[in-house]
């Protein structure tokens, strides 16, 4: 029965689906196809995806899609997420942490114009695509498609969609040294007629804390500096053919930032900006390629780019405020985060200026030592 | 070994179950990896719950009602060659089970952190889960991913 559904499902998708496309379709127009928020079909799954903060660990995950744009995730594995669950009723998005007792309501995503076409036009500027070998993955018969990077920079990855519905099963990139790595994979995975729609209601444990938040608003440069008192910076120029996608302010009084989102068209990105107050203990531990000081501003890029991508991002940003005046030079020579020990090309670039600021720097040491 | 090798070790690792050089290699990355040294606190942690749990005397009769189901599964072993296969599958089932029930009736929540200490990490995360939570292609981002920032 439910086998005889997804058949009528699939067939009534064929006007911009399959039954036309598998013939006359680019891999463009499959890749396009899933990165579509909505599916044809309900969806439950069990999925494994590296972790997000780069550590290298694999989590398991149970998803549950509806062709609505409903979503509930729950974290298997490790033991430390486990029973996290995100609950998106394309109203709100609930994210519930047990282990903290904790409830994140915020504003559904869905509710936000689909960038799909957008990021596809640029995915066509930054990669040439291909159809690779299709494999079998849980049991489903898929199509690949190869994106080859035209920045050598970047990795080449291959997207594995389920050949009846576009919905993506597993994404690979090859590393420098052309190993296969895997970042997102299905386990198993079906195709349900119904979703009842409590999938789609939070049952947490006892009374969790609510933390309820507003969607971040867009926002341009001016009212930046008008609201968080600094001129955020934005390269011109990005690398690896990144471009901004928009930039917008945090909604909430305890850490007020800019959001810069960035993306080659495949892979993400947020540059985070915010005054800091010298207090930031947190981030102070994160990783370098991913976080730094350029006088009272801190920068942090949250992405799946690894470190050396991560750390080029950074300096575009670094460049672009120092090109821009928006950054004092002598700052990223300085203590206590001294910039330059990064990046090479600002001793090269300002060679000059170097001797100069060394200079002040002794100066202000001794001064310092003085007093 | 990478974060994922190391985590397939780790209960061994507690049990001290490991060779002399696979435990030297544990310890190790224990040492220098954030991530894995709070899973293997939380598997210290959750071993040390199960230890303490006390030991529920058997039924009556148990001893017998054994035998006979054993009896039973000789008896039907030859019919039904999976059976020891879905057996173990249920065990290890009601073990997971088991062991989701201990974490979420846990009185204080293991290594925990208060949100409130922790702002910008939670913005961070709760900001990811906006942008990316919505792509299909970014997988589900329900969990951290700025846990390796928080100490």
């Amino acid at each position: 029965m439910s086998l005889a559904l997804i058949a009528v499902s699939v067939v009534a998708n064929a006007g911009t689906g399959f039954a036309q496309s598998k013939t006359s379709a680019t891999p463009a127009d499959v890749l396009l196809r899933s990165m579509q928020r909505q599916t044809s079909v309900n969806v439950l799954g069990i999925i494994t995806q590296r972790d997000g903060a780069g550590t290298g660990i694999t989590q398991t995950i149970r998803v549950e899609r509806d062709r609505n744009g409903r979503s509930h995730f729950l974290v298997l594995a490790p033991l430390r997420h486990q029973g996290t669950e995100s609950v998106d009723n394309g109203a709100r998005s609930l994210v519930y942490w047990p282990d903290k007792n904790v409830i994140i309501d915020q504003d559904s995503p869905s509710k936000t114009p689909c960038d799909a076409q957008w990021r596809m036009a640029l995915t066509q500027k930054n990669y040439r695509l291909k159809f690779g070998t299709p494999i079998k993955i849980a049991g489903r018969a898929t199509r690949c498609i190869e994106a080859t990077p035209i920045d050598s920079r970047m990795e080449t990855r291959r997207f594995y969609v389920d050949a009846a519905t576009s919905y993506p099963l597993r994404l690979e990139l090859l590393d420098a040294n052309r190993a296969v790595v895997t970042l997102q994979d299905t386990k198993e995975i079906s195709y349900p007629a119904d979703v009842a729609a409590d999938r789609f209601v939070l049952k947490p444990v006892g009374a969790p804390r609510t933390m309820k938040f507003e969607r971040p608003k867009n926002t341009n440069a001016t009212q930046v500096e008008r609201v968080l008192g600094f001129a955020p910076v934005i390269p011109k120029v990005m690398p690896m053919g990144f471009a901004m996608q928009e930039m917008q302010v945090t909604q909430s009084d305890r850490w007020r930032s800019v959001a810069i989102r960035v993306t080659d068209g495949l892979v993400r990105g947020t540059v985070y900006q915010w005054r800091s107050k010298g207090e930031d203990r947190e981030v102070d531990g994160m990783d370098e390629n991913s976080v730094m000081k350029v006088g009272d501003v801190r920068m942090m890029i949250v992405s799946d780019l690894d470190a050396p991508r991560r750390q080029a991002m950074l300096e575009a940003f670094v460049e672009s405020a120092l090109a821009d005046g928006l950054l004092d030079l002598s700052s990223v020579f300085l203590e206590p985060d001294p910039v330059c020990r990064r990046f090479t090309w600002i001793q090269n670039r300002y060679e000059d200026e170097t001797s100069t600021v060394n200079a002040r720097y002794s100066l202000r040491k001794e001064t310092t030592k003085k007093t | 070994m990478n974060c994922n090798a190391i985590n397939a070790k780790l209960s061994a690792y507690a049990d001290g179950e490991l060779t002399g050089t696979e435990m030297m290699e544990v310890r190790q990355h224990l040492s220098r990896c954030r991530a894995c040294a709070q899973e293997y606190r939380l598997v210290c942690e959750l071993k040390s719950m199960i230890s303490a749990m006390s030991i529920p005397p058997p039924r009556e009769h148990l001893e017998d009602r054994l035998l006979s189901a054993i009896a039973q599964a000789d008896a039907q072993k030859s019919r039904f060659p999976w059976r020891p296969i879905v057996m173990f599958a249920g065990l290890g089932t009601a073990s997971a089970a088991a062991t989701l029930a201990i974490i979420a009736l846990s009185p204080k929540p293991p290594q925990g952190q208060d949100p409130e200490s922790t702002p910008i990490a939670l913005e961070i995360q709760r900001d990811q889960i906006y942008s990316v939570g919505i792509d299909p292609m970014a997988g589900s981002p329900t969990v951290s991913t700025t846990h390796a920032i928080a100490p």
